[in-house]
């Protein structure tokens, strides 16, 4: 196998790229700039080693932590749990939320070997022993695994006095955070169904509504 | 009249061509293995988006080619439109005037197409997976939501058996509450459509048998419990032990019985071969009434050499009481006597894969 091959068949792994589409991106870049190609190659070989994940939140960060954990103009109170780091750029496009990441690292899914335990909550609860956080967003993608993980934590947290949302189903059944738009995302964060008030917020409304059951 | 014309290319044994046709009955005969299913097979799938007879859609692209294509003229209110159902390298897309579709409730909201074939007799003798198999097709004829339902509901039993066989208590109190939530939503509908489905089938059943004896589905439910989410999850809760032991959820919708009874018996049980043929051939007349009744779109019929398993009183009934359709294809083996349904016009015979018009 020459090194044209090679390449195709490498490329070919990427997602979304089918191997008609790794072979015209080997072409191009046969014939393409030389100084260019190397520049690509380089950038590409340092990624791994530069990027790394935000020790406190879990988000790719060249600086740990990353420039979101270490901005105060944010509001600290307030932090959105998200399977996978990418899912942080889905949401900051929106410019609707201003709190803090926690990058779960996936969802619980046992038939694919994820259990709670290989998931970033033991440190989510760290974070929030820690304190200054007063509300949970959850935005697992709208799968039966995403919802299973979100009633996880509920579960987990259902004692500790904080409020905890959930992004609303405006995101389409099965659907993927990462492909749902800007615009959905948006309207989800702003319509946020409530899984657990806090104790203390429901004794003073007086006489207190029942709280909605989650079935 | 739904399809005027429909084009195949490299689909199954059948030749390419085109075939016109000016009629709202569409009569096609030949021998078994002609191709004549084949060719009912091709309009399901311009209907439906996927084949009646299989999931491995790899079977529908001619033997030694990568690709197949089925596109068809059908008009709509007087505007002729066109459908493209395509297989390309494994790679499926449908196409309603040149715009492919995302969703396949598009394609149901343009015509229901409802095939009856000989198969059809394992829904009333075959494994209980079937008959709830045909109830959850029914729904899903009108109601695109229920397909979403079961998926979720069937997701969670197969994440609830893993952690049942990794006895993960923890996860199994989530899995129990989702399992409670996406199940009852289909056990819920699952109620709702037999009963409503019941008036229709008892009737149909009635005038075309000739028997008088009051026929009917009869839905015992796996959650013998009153339908709220607590009861369901308490006694899901109860099982749970005896599902640990099993290592499988042994309660629930997947696990729900439906039965042909009359007078308190279990008639299916016990009737003929050609009874339980008819009940079959009832239930699909049920299933065309009641979705044109509920889409209010009125349907496609295919019938695959179905009537001749009837006696000509029996047939000329069961004609007779199908609904109101847009289109219907007749298969016939040629010694079949035709005459006894049609007197003038086209009809195609099917000869090795080779559809050719001819007149009466
Ligand atoms: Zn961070």
């Amino acid at each position: 196998m020459n090194a044209l091959d090679q390449l195709v068949k490498t490329l070919s792994k990427l997602p979304g790229i089918g191997s008609k589409s790794a072979r015209r991106v080997a072409h191009h870049l046969l014939k393409a700039d030389s100084y260019w190609v190397a520049e690509l190659a380089s950038q590409i070989a340092k990624l791994q080693e530069s990027v790394k994940n935000c020790e406190i939140c879990g988000n790719y960060t060249e600086e740990s932590p990353c420039s979101i954990c270490s901005d105060y103009s944010r509001d600290r109170k307030l932090i959105c749990v998200v399977e996978q780091p990418e899912d942080i750029g889905t949401i900051e496009l929106t410019g609707d939320f201003n709190g803090l990441y926690h990058v779960l690292g996936g969802v619980i899914s046992p038939i694919d070997g994820m259990g709670p335990e290989e998931l970033s909550i033991g440190r989510l609860l760290q974070r929030l022993k820690s304190g200054g956080v007063e509300e949970l967003i959850i935005a697992t993608n709208p799968t039966v695994e995403g919802e299973t993980t979100a009633l996880y934590i509920v579960n987990l947290l259902k004692d500790s006095g904080l409020r905890i949302s959930q992004l609303a189903s405006g995101l389409p059944a099965g659907g993927d955070l990462e492909y749902a738009d800007r615009l959905t995302i948006s309207r989800s964060l702003k319509g946020r169904r409530t899984l657990l008030k806090p104790k203390e917020s429901l004794k003073s409304i007086g006489s207190p509504e029942p709280e909605k059951p989650l079935f | 009249m739904a399809f005027s014309s429909v084009r195949i290319f490299q689909f199954r044994n059948l030749d390419d061509t085109e075939i016109v046709f000016t009629d709202k009955d569409i009569y096609l005969i030949g021998e078994n293995g002609q191709g004549k299913t084949n060719f009912l097979e091709a309009i399901y799938l311009l209907c439906v988006g996927s084949s009646f007879r299989t999931r491995n859609e790899s079977l529908l692209i001619k033997t030694g080619f990568r690709e197949m294509s089925l596109t068809a003229d059908f008009s709509d209110e007087g505007i002729i439109r066109k459908i493209q159902f395509k297989l390309d390298r494994g790679k499926k897309s449908i196409r309603i005037d040149s715009k492919q579709i995302r969703d396949r409730r598009e394609l149901l909201a343009q015509f229901p197409c409802i095939a009856f074939t000989h198969e059809d007799i394992n829904y009333v003798n075959g494994p209980p997976a079937l008959r709830r198999l045909f109830i959850n097709q029914t729904i899903s004829l009108y109601d695109a939501s229920f397909i979403d339902s079961l998926k979720t509901y069937n997701r969670v039993i197969k994440l609830r058996n893993k952690a049942l066989k990794e006895r993960r208590s923890d996860l199994l109190d989530i899995y129990d509450r989702q399992a409670a939530e996406s199940g009852l939503e289909v056990q819920k509908k699952r109620i709702k459509l037999i009963e409503e489905f019941n008036s229709t089938f008892s009737y149909l059943f009635r005038n075309i048998s000739g028997y008088n004896i009051n026929l009917s589905i009869r839905y015992s439910p796996s959650w013998k419990t009153e339908l709220s989410s607590d009861a369901v999850l308490s006694f899901i809760r109860e099982n749970r032990n005896r599902d640990m032991m099993y290592k499988t959820s042994t309660t629930g919708p997947h696990r729900d019985k439906i039965g042909f009874y009359a007078d308190g018996r279990n008639y299916a049980a016990t009737a003929s071969t050609g009874q339980i043929r008819l009940i079959s051939l009832v239930l699909r007349a049920s299933q065309a009434a009641f979705t044109a009744d509920k889409s209010g779109l009125k349907p496609v019929l295919l019938l695959d050499d179905v009537l001749l398993e009837m006696d000509l009183k029996k047939r000329r009934r069961f004609l007779d009481y199908l609904p109101e359709y847009k289109q219907a294809f007749f298969t016939f083996l040629p010694d079949e006597g035709l005459v006894d349904y049609k007197e003038s016009g086209p009809l195609y015979r099917v000869e090795n894969g080779r559809i050719s018009g001819e007149e009466i």
